[in-house]
């Protein structure tokens, strides 16, 4: 679905990706783990159209889409719920879902997702009209995932979703990853939560200071001895 | 005579707020102020004055509707060509502040080079017509003014919040990265608050000219840096703050021009900007970057 060929990009002077290929079947969850400065963030917004590529190809559904716009990558079907969430602060639950669905014109289908997003989160349905940035980090979460489901898309692009909650909120939003992928969108999950992302895996990747080290199954990477040393304690 | 002074400063807040609305606009988005927001003040009364001396004489609207149309195009034109590029270059701000000053002065000369730098006689709407307001002897034009501009700001009031394009520069002033992740035509959406900007200024411009029945190429530098003034003291970036800080501005100039000399009015509304900049730089309703991590 997503095949991604020899990406190098550098953030500012660093080189922060040098050289990363992989792909992404329709279907899975894939998830990329790494430390912090390890590059998943930038791999995150090279793919995403917000950072511009030194050399490599992105082909979607055998499309070559590395020169498009963030927009016209939403429009493909490709989104990124961002790291830190990056909600809209000042507007409503209400309004931030309509600004995932800026790229769809179909009234239909967005009355549709809007409902589906608050079946997956029946916590922010009772505050449609609260003000985001009163929300509790959690919800905002689960908020900038549904803002993200709302431009209907065919990849969701994850990053760093567990960031800063805590360990019962994180169990609760990985379970509602997997149910969303269960509902037919393939995700492409970055993490530095490890245990929690090789859990829900179908596949995983390694990232080390901006190359892929390891990779297999979510199962393989939770019993490798390196991944065990450096990811998970021990 | 404290009525009549009121109304005075309300009709002339009007066209500060209108003024000032896209200094803050645009700020919110770019955290750029748009030097040049005074030249279009100037340049749209010029082309109405323009349109009407010569095409349209005989309807005003038509000839308002023209401008605004004008104006509108403008600002979009200002964005495409002088801001834009800076922008997708990454490049800092203060380029796009000097570009934006460039743009100010292209625009200053192109209307003395048309238009000449002698005051010449403006357009006016019910000359002579006068209502008594309890006792405030209000003319016309300033309530006309004045009930243009509350139909402009409840219309502004109505895009921002409900419209889908006004509702998309809401989101642009919170998180411009957040607008392009969600596929939002950011460009396109920024170029339209420069258009915005620039009808609000086309309004003001003709609405003031009208209120002096004279025009005169140094308007938009006059009315320019006290509708900026008043953008400061309301909070820049924060729209209803731009309305606020013009009227607050406009009524106190009035009152010290009424009670002790027009010449003292000036030195008030700059006196107030720098004390708004020592005591409180964020202005009435502006707040401290807060960012949720």
């Amino acid at each position: 679905m997503l095949q991604v060929n020899d990406l190098h990009t550098y953030y500012g002077n660093i080189k922060a990706l040098r050289g990363v290929s992989f792909h992404v079947e329709k279907g899975e969850i894939l998830s990329f783990i790494g430390a912090n400065g390890a590059g998943k963030s930038t791999l995150m917004n090279t793919l995403s159209g917000t950072l511009k590529p030194k050399a490599g190809q992105i082909l979607f559904e055998g499309e070559d889409i590395t020169k498009l716009s963030p927009r016209d990558r939403v429009k493909k079907g490709i989104i990124l719920a961002p790291e830190g969430r990056q909600i809209f602060p000042k507007f409503t639950v209400e309004e931030n879902l309509l600004m995932g669905a800026y790229t769809v014109n179909d009234k239909e289908l967005n009355k549709r997702n809007y409902e589906k997003v608050f079946e997956l989160f029946p916590q922010i349905k009772d505050r449609q009209k609260q003000i985001a940035g009163t929300l509790s980090g959690g919800e905002q979460q689960m908020l900038a995932i549904g803002r993200a489901l709302m431009s209907d898309p065919k990849i969701l692009m994850l990053d760093e979703p567990s960031l800063g909650l805590s360990p019962i909120l994180v169990e609760q939003i990985f379970d509602l990853i997997n149910e969303i992928n269960n509902q037919g969108t393939t995700i492409l999950l970055v993490e530095q939560n490890a245990m929690a992302a090789l859990e829900i895996s179908d596949r995983a990747y390694a990232l080390e200071t901006g190359e892929i080290t390891i990779e297999g199954t979510g199962k393989e990477l939770l019993h490798n001895d390196l991944i065990r040393k450096s990811y998970l304690g021990g | 005579m404290l009525l009549q002074i009121l109304v005075n400063g309300i009709s002339l807040g009007s066209i500060y707020a209108l003024t000032a609305i896209g200094y803050s606009l645009i700020y919110s988005i770019l955290q750029l102020i748009n030097m040049s927001n005074a030249a279009v003040f100037l340049t749209s009364a010029v082309i109405f004055y323009a349109l009407y001396t010569s095409l349209t004489g005989s309807s005003v609207l038509l000839t308002f509707i023209l401008t605004l149309m004008a104006a509108g195009a403008i600002g979009y034109v200002i964005e495409v060509i002088a801001i834009r590029p800076i922008r997708e270059k990454g490049d800092s701000n203060t380029y796009a502040l000097i570009s934006s000053i460039g743009v100010k002065t292209i625009l200053e000369q192109i209307c003395q080079g048309t238009f000449g730098s002698e005051i010449k006689q403006f357009p006016t709407l019910l000359d002579g017509k006068y209502i008594d307001l309890f006792g405030a002897r209000t003319s016309a034009i300033q309530i006309i003014i004045i009930l243009t501009t509350l139909f402009i700001l409840g219309f502004m009031s109505w895009f921002t919040q409900n419209n889908r394009v006004g509702r998309g520069l809401r989101a642009l002033s919170q998180n411009l990265n957040a607008c392009h992740l969600m596929g939002m035509p950011v460009n396109t959406l920024i170029g339209v608050s420069f258009a915005v900007g620039s009808m609000l200024a086309a309004v003001s411009g003709v609405a003031y000219c009208m209120y002096l029945k004279s025009i005169s190429i140094s308007v938009g530098s006059a009315i320019g840096n006290k509708a900026f003034a008043a953008t400061v003291l309301g909070g820049i970036g924060e729209l209803k703050g731009a309305v606020v800080g013009g009227y607050i501005l406009a009524i106190a100039e009035s009152f010290v021009s009424g009670y002790y000399s027009m010449a003292a009015s000036n030195f008030i509304s700059f006196g107030i900007l720098i004390l708004v900049l020592i005591i409180r730089p964020t202005g009435i309703f502006g707040k401290k970057e807060q960012k949720k991590v």
